[in-house]
């Protein structure tokens, strides 16, 4: 072993902390050996020997009686504090509860006032300033980047049924009767809440997207404006020009109180 | 069966006012121990004691057994209400407690005259030792504190500080130079072997 690795190991040999016997007795022997190693040996020994009589003279040194007692004093403070707020907590949270509940009541009788009087105020017209969406009366207006989602038609037999219906006749309105086009378009021509139309625009019926059953439940609702991939225009049935395939095309897309779409049209 | 220290803490936690008691006599020593060590001054001792217990009983949350024991625990929040105190203290002048050479005791009035000598020679050991350690600089001193006085092992003195543990020998391998330095020439050979020598030419 030399000085410089006896140095490292000098705290340990002299402290007697774990350290492995060969590297021990190696560093005892440099010790005996080296003279100045073993001076350093010496004196690092006689500080621990100070350690040893700070550490026995501090042995019996405590904290103050009245250090416990304060902290005894604050430790039941802090218990009953405790104690008070489970005791208190409880009614609280019913209170909370109850609010909540009261609450709740308060939108409902609100949402009931407005379904009351729904039907007997005139319906008004609310085009957003850009005229993509209209919104009937109530509904809520939708973002206009959500259509893509809302406006994919559902593949249904009724739908392709009626669809297929509407292929045919293009200026023909569909049954009158129990027909969510006639329903949307009622609700359309009788208000007059829909976009208008520009004057280059022209539209196709409504064509109903959901089976008749479901689509009879339609009320209120609201059409907003969309884009939709020209080949769209095939799965209701209509003709497609080819030439024009990647552009995509407008649609008018009416959709429910319950967020579905019930309709849709096409622009051209 | 002397329950653990964990075992007092989740007692206490449920308001058992005699385990936060016990506990607090098993752990309070080392801990003012310490913090008077680290200041010199019984008082910040007294203060950071007090201040480790009221956060252990507020919030103990913070102790993670699987990170290391409660009392590492607690001797941590005491270095940094320790940090704390010495960083504030930095710009002013300590007013130091009464001398603590009567500290390690008065002594005694009956005890002969080599005795006393005795005493007063060790009095002045420990004092100097003591002194030294304080005029290190805080990194070297809590190491000093936790491994030369409270015995810790090289990873316990790592948790507290929460340094590598690799760190503890190196810093206190230099404090341990930087003490033979300040210590007093007198005080470097044991008091033990000038004694024997004293006798051996007697």
């Amino acid at each position: 072993m030399n000085c410089q690795a006896f140095q490292s190991i000098v705290h340990d040999l002299a402290s007697s902390r774990p350290m492995e016997t060969p590297t021990r007795l190696s560093g005892l022997a440099h010790a005996k050996m080296c003279r100045g190693c073993g001076a350093r040996l010496e004196e690092e020994q006689n500080l621990l020997a100070g350690f040893r009589a700070v550490v026995a003279n501090d042995a019996k040194k405590e904290a103050a009686p009245r250090v416990e007692s304060e902290l005894r004093k604050a430790f039941l403070r802090q218990r009953n504090i405790s104690l008070q707020h489970s005791m208190v907590s409880s009614p609280t949270l019913a209170w909370h509860w109850r609010r909540r509940a009261l609450a709740m009541c308060a939108l409902a009788a609100a949402l009931a006032l407005v379904a009351w009087i729904w039907p007997r105020t005139p319906i008004s017209r609310h085009a957003e300033p850009t005229g993509s969406v209209v919104s009937v009366p109530g509904a809520v207006h939708e973002d206009s980047s959500r259509p893509a989602v809302t406006a994919v038609p559902p593949v249904s037999k009724g739908g392709a049924r009626l669809a297929a219906r509407s292929k045919v006749s293009r200026t023909r309105p569909l049954s009158r009767h129990n027909s969510v086009a006639h329903r949307a378009r009622r609700a359309v021509d009788d208000s007059q809440t829909v976009a208008d139309l520009s004057e280059t625009e022209t539209a196709t019926d409504f064509l109903p997207l959901l089976l008749v059953d479901a689509a009879n439940e339609f009320e209120r609702g609201q059409v907003v404006r969309v884009e939709l991939p020209r080949s769209a225009l095939i799965s209701f049935g209509l003709p497609m020009n080819e030439e024009r395939s990647r552009e995509p095309i407008k649609a008018d897309v009416l959709l429910g109180e319950d967020g579905l779409a019930r309709a849709v049209r096409f622009i051209q | 069966m002397t329950p653990s220290d964990d075992e007092l803490l989740q007692q206490m936690k449920t308001g058992d006012e005699n385990a936060f008691t016990t506990l607090y006599r098993r752990r309070q020593g080392g801990v003012y121990r310490f913090a008077l060590q680290m200041s010199g001054s019984k008082p910040i001792a007294e203060d950071i004691t007090q201040e480790v217990f009221l956060a252990l009983m507020r919030d103990s949350r913070g102790y993670d057994p699987s990170r290391g024991s409660l009392a590492g625990y607690l001797y941590g929040i005491a270095r940094n209400h320790v940090m704390r105190h010495l960083e504030q203290d930095r710009f002013h002048d300590p007013i130091r407690d009464e001398p603590q050479a009567s500290e390690a005791g008065t002594p005694h009035p009956l005890v002969s005259p080599e005795d006393l000598l005795d005493d007063l020679a060790r009095r002045e050991k420990i004092e100097s030792v003591r002194q030294a350690v304080l005029a290190l600089p805080a990194r070297y001193r809590e190491v000093v504190v936790l491994c030369d006085l409270h015995e810790m092992s090289y990873v316990e003195a790592a948790g507290v500080i929460g340094c590598p543990v690799g760190t503890i020998p190196s810093r206190l391998h230099r404090a341990h130079n930087l003490l033979i330095q300040k210590l007093p020439h007198g005080i470097r050979p044991s008091s033990a072997s000038s004694k024997m020598n004293a006798r051996c030419f007697v």
